[in-house]
């Protein structure tokens, strides 16, 4: 349930920016979720649901970040096709994340409150 | 209504573990991770080696669990500053959580923390703390392909050991094919065998540890 301790932390985060009262009036929460970032989608959806107290509501939009990783050798910057990096240019192992770590919440719908 | 927030959940940890790690820095210490998955004999290999890095070490232990202090208490008994962390249900320690433990060390000098993490081989990978290294322990009695079914934890951590060893005669598991999946995923990973009930490899794991200490 590692969604779950990631949905707190979202929570948190937005409680943080737009103060405890307005967390109910949340709807929608707009995030960017990388590939490598070992989040199922799926399950943090259901994970803000119940934490939110809105099950079955769908509340999360989510857009997914392709991999891309640079060679350390020949600084080629490439998508891998799994965790076994092999640079498509010099067949180096060795790579850094560019993108496709990322969990990032970037926008909310709140209900108005009239 | 529309608010844009743009707060990067991995961001936020990484900044309050770049904080964590200047402050080992500055004590001076040198911090390990360590990581498997349950049952793997992190706390039976943590305690063997305890005992011969605190013939020339000051060693402090932060303990992380889900629930129960059953970890910390052996520790303590051993004579080795411990600090529990109870995450209380959630699955892998974050950067957070440890910035509040090293405050608890107080005063005491340290050469090395060995931060236990929650047995689990997803999160923990995912969450740095501040540590300067990862090790990951993956036992034979897990089977051959746990390298290619939890990748990154083989991907981010420095040294892996690989226990139970003295069950080899017992098990039929493919140690080389973990070996060499583990270095087409980390092609810089050091890899060590060790058992605890025997003690082979201990003194290679204490060798390992002291020679990627800051402060030698």
């Amino acid at each position: 349930m590692h969604e779950f301790s990631v949905a707190q932390n979202i929570i948190e985060s937005i409680k943080a920016e737009i103060g405890e009262n307005l967390i109910s009036k949340v709807r929608k929460i707009s995030m960017e979720i990388g590939r490598l970032s070992g989040i199922s989608i799926e399950s943090l959806e259901f994970s803000l649901q119940v934490l939110l107290d809105k099950k079955g509501e769908n509340i999360l939009n989510v857009n997914e970040i392709e991999p891309v990783v640079r060679c350390l050798n020949c600084k080629t910057e490439y998508t891998p096709d799994d965790m076994i990096w092999i640079c498509p240019e010099c067949s180096d192992m060795h790579g850094e994340i560019l993108k496709g770590n990322e969990i990032k919440i970037i926008d909310l719908e709140v209900e108005d409150e009239n | 209504m529309k608010i844009k927030v743009v707060k990067d959940i991995v961001e936020a940890n990484d900044s309050i573990a770049r904080a964590n790690r200047e402050k080992f820095i500055k004590m001076g210490c040198t911090v390990f991770n360590l990581m498997s998955a349950p049952g793997a004999g992190k706390t039976t290999l943590l305690m063997k080696s305890l005992l011969e890095l605190k013939k020339k070490y000051r060693v402090g232990v932060i303990e992380g669990d889900i629930a129960t202090t059953f970890d910390a208490e052996k520790i303590e008994k051993i004579g080795i500053p411990v600090v529990q962390i109870n995450t209380g249900g959630a699955c892998h320690l974050d950067a957070n959580m440890i910035r509040n433990a090293i405050d608890e060390f107080g005063k005491k000098r340290l050469d090395i923390i060995i931060i236990e993490n929650v047995g689990n081989l997803v999160c923990p990978a995912q969450f740095k703390v501040g540590e300067d290294y990862k090790i990951m322990i993956h036992s034979i009695t897990e089977g051959e392909d746990k390298p290619l079914k939890y990748p990154l934890m083989f991907k981010e951590s420095s040294l892996l050991l690989i226990s139970k060893i003295d069950l080899k005669p017992h098990i039929d598991s493919n140690i080389e094919k973990v070996k060499s999946d583990a270095k087409k995923l980390n092609p810089d990973i050091d890899i060590i065998e060790v058992s605890s009930i025997s003690g082979e490899g201990i003194d290679k794991f204490v060798k390992w540890i002291s020679s990627h200490l800051r402060r030698k």
